[in-house]
């Protein structure tokens, strides 16, 4: 700007400098960094995800101990007889073959015990079972011998597994013995051997596979379950399986929640609007409560038909610092004796600063009809939900800007309201995970982190804005099976 | 799955398997930071070097609160300001009219529309808080009485030899009412009808005060050049 006027020239693009803490001032009074807001779904999804895995967790530690206990196939055993064509040797050899506890039990004793042992004193030492084999197949064996000192062979087998527990052959950590058989069951050993002749006969028996510690012994007739306290598992007919029947349960629940909210812009314009209701309108809170019932199926599925109500609380913070307020003033004078002389109008312009701070509220009032899938997970279950949700009614409370950036009222029947939400936002979808832990026969606990994404916007077709508000949040509850 | 933690043969163990969903939203959590700051990064240092054409990019980011952008613009235009609102106000009360004037900078950025020179319009935002700032503190009085003192010419050769920081110093001494008018109509160079609008007074009254300011600006220069002489 170059003009014949000297002030102009030299003091138009004058620049002072400035001291830094200026910058530090007004840094204060600027609203805080967005970046703070960049995912505001993490700790959702982390809590939503460690509750998960944790289940999946347990499952699979859950399932782990199952398999330990049935992947033992039942020990078979071999008899044969004296005259069988088959050394004793080999047919221990066979026996072994046919059993994964046996066969790792005895490689890992032929290294400490060296080759020369015989097989009839390694087999005496891993189990009974081929013990027994053992003393029927081959009479000239030790036979007394080992069933004499089995219990101090099975503590011997005990140090040697510890022993050799980094030898490359794999080793169960929690050694599992078989039971020993007793004195009656080796004479009935003894007997169905002297009942077989030249043919070999091959007896079945399941045996229980028991940790040595957990190995109690009970009179008969005692009350085992009594004396060991045992509960009823609540959650044994909740899987009712293919011939179980259908049965009934109500879900009650509340828990925290945040409304992720999002601004569609059609054109730039818009785009400043949807900048200014940003900057204007900021999260406070949301909260969901509900209640519904469970009709569950046959092999875990469920459907549930219920009521869910959530509400999410904004501030409206707006504040104009070029406000002006203009009054009408009408001054009317008069003379001494009464007379009126004249009246002056005057407009009185007042400058200042309009600062308002009003709490906006948006209600939903929604029926979801879930499909959902329950996964036993030990004692608990892990359940999946999916499915629509149908709004009854939305309304709102309280003052956004309008897209000429002025306050306007969205309370319905208010005086000078925007009209800029819908009333009803049709369907909308539901997903949910959680975990249902019981706590007596009849109540379980329900924690399941939620979901639901409204298609359609909540603002009217005329609006210039698109706005989302979807909501996320935790169902802590209650459920109730109904008998 | 590979070693992602140094913590052995993680990934190995069936159970591993159940911690892949929260390891992978943390990474995602912190790749994603990583990703979103690093342009930003870029961005400061591009700015810095060709700041004209990039500017509508740095009031968008300005508008997406996005603090390093907003100090960008702070930097580029505070010295300016601040010589802008010690002309107005003094030198006293300039740094929290400056303040003022980048918070409403700031706040009301969505409202440029892209049309004219946003220096310009920077600049009307901060005279007008300067404005409001001497309307607050009623420093704005309009002098009605008549001054019958004749206009002596202003020797255009003594103006140019002071400096910016003497004339400012000249203008400094004026009353705040003519200083506004003066400021205005001289140096940022409003008609009498806008000012008479910004300051809610007849434009008649406008011009008094400039050819005030002016008597005044005279007088006093006529005073510093007999004391210089």
């Amino acid at each position: 700007m170059k003009t014949d006027n000297p002030f102009s020239n030299k003091l138009f693009n004058h620049t002072v400098p400035v001291r830094e803490e200026v910058w530090e001032a007004v840094e204060k009074r600027l609203p805080p960094r967005s970046e703070e807001k960049s995912f505001p779904f993490f700790w959702f999804m982390l809590f939503a995800s460690t509750l998960i895995s944790g289940a999946l967790m347990f499952g699979i530690i859950n399932k782990k101990s199952n398999t330990n206990t049935n992947s033992v196939p039942n020990p078979s055993y071999t008899l044969t007889t004296p005259q069988s064509s088959e050394t004793p040797e080999s047919s221990l050899s066979q026996d072994s073959k046919s059993n994964d506890v046996n066969q790792n039990s005895t490689t890992s004793l032929s290294k400490q015990t060296g080759q020369t042992e015989s097989a009839s004193s390694k087999t005496g030492i891993t189990s009974t079972s081929n013990a027994s084999s053992s003393s029927s197949a081959t009479a000239s064996s030790s036979k007394d011998h080992s069933s004499n000192h089995q219990s101090t062979r099975n503590q011997q087998t005990l140090k040697s597994l510890n022993q050799n527990s980094k030898s490359t052959t794999p080793v169960d950590l929690f050694p599992v013995f078989q039971e020993s058989i007793d004195a009656e069951s080796i004479s009935t050993a003894q007997a169905s051997q002297s009942a077989a002749t030249t043919t070999t006969s091959r007896v079945s028996r399941s045996t229980s596979l028991l940790p040595l510690a957990d190995v109690e012994l009970y009179e008969p007739g005692e009350d085992v379950i009594g004396t060991r306290n045992f509960k009823p598992d609540p959650n044994c007919y909740k899987f009712s399986g293919i011939t179980g029947t259908y049965y009934l349960s109500v879900d009650a629940f509340a828990g925290p929640g945040f409304s992720p909210r999002s601004f569609t812009a059609a054109d730039t314009e818009s785009s400043s609007y949807s900048l200014a209701r940003e900057t204007t309108e900021s999260k406070q809170y949301a909260w969901s409560a509900g209640a519904r019932f469970n009709f569950h199926l046959q092999r875990g599925w469920a459907l549930r038909l219920g009521l869910l109500y959530d509400q999410a609380g904004d501030v409206f913070d707006y504040t104009d610092t070029l406000a002006t307020h203009s009054t009408f003033r009408i001054d009317s004078f008069f003379s001494a004796d009464g007379t009126f002389l004249y009246s002056d109008s005057s407009r009185i312009l007042i400058f200042g600063t309009l600062i308002k701070k009003i709490h906006n509220t948006y209600r939903h009032l929604d029926v979801p009809i879930l499909v959902s899938y329950e996964m036993p997970v030990g004692r608990s279950s892990l359940m999946f939900n999916f499915g629509p949700v149908f709004n009854l009614s939305s309304s709102y409370e309280g003052q956004i800007l309008d897209p000429m950036l002025h306050p306007r009222t969205i309370t319905p029947g208010s005086q000078n309201e925007l009209y800029a939400y819908k009333t009803s936002l049709g369907l909308s979808l539901y997903f949910g995970a959680g975990m249902v832990i019981p706590i007596t026969d009849n109540i379980s606990g329900v924690i399941e982190p939620r979901y639901l994404y409204r298609i359609k916007p909540v603002t009217i077709k005329s609006y210039p804005l698109e706005e989302h508000r979807h909501f996320a949040g935790l169902n802590l509850g209650l459920r109730y099976y109904l008998k | 799955m590979t070693k992602c933690l140094e913590l052995g043969t993680f990934g190995n163990h069936p159970l591993d398997s159940a911690f892949i969903l929260p390891l992978a939203l943390i990474r995602v959590k912190f790749v994603s930071r990583q990703r979103k700051t690093w342009p930003e990064y870029q961005f400061v240092s591009r700015q810095i070097k060709v700041y004209p054409l990039q500017e509508k990019e740095l009031i968008q980011r300005c508008n997406a609160n996005d603090r390093r952008a907003q100090r960008l613009l702070y930097d580029r235009f505070a010295p300016l300001l601040m010589s802008i609102c010690r002309r107005y106000v003094g030198q006293s009360q300039a740094e929290d009219v400056l303040q003022d004037s980048f918070v409403r900078v700031f706040n009301y950025l969505v409202q440029y529309r892209n049309e004219g020179s946003f220096e310009g319009w920077v600049r009307r935002v901060c005279v007008n808080t300067c404005i409001r700032h001497l309307e607050k503190a009623k420093r704005l009085q309009v002098d009605y009485k008549s001054d019958d003192m004749p206009e002596f010419a202003i020797d255009a050769t003594v103006v140019d030899q002071m400096s910016a920081d003497e004339l400012l110093g000249l203008i400094d001494r004026l009353p705040d009412g003519y200083k506004t008018v003066f400021n205005l109509s001289i140096i940022e160079g409003y008609p009498h009808k806008d000012i008479a609008e910004m300051l809610g007074i007849e434009e008649s009254s406008s011009r008094s005060q400039l050819t005030k300011a002016r008597k005044y600006l005279q007088r006093s220069l006529i005073a510093t050049h007999k004391v210089e002489s």
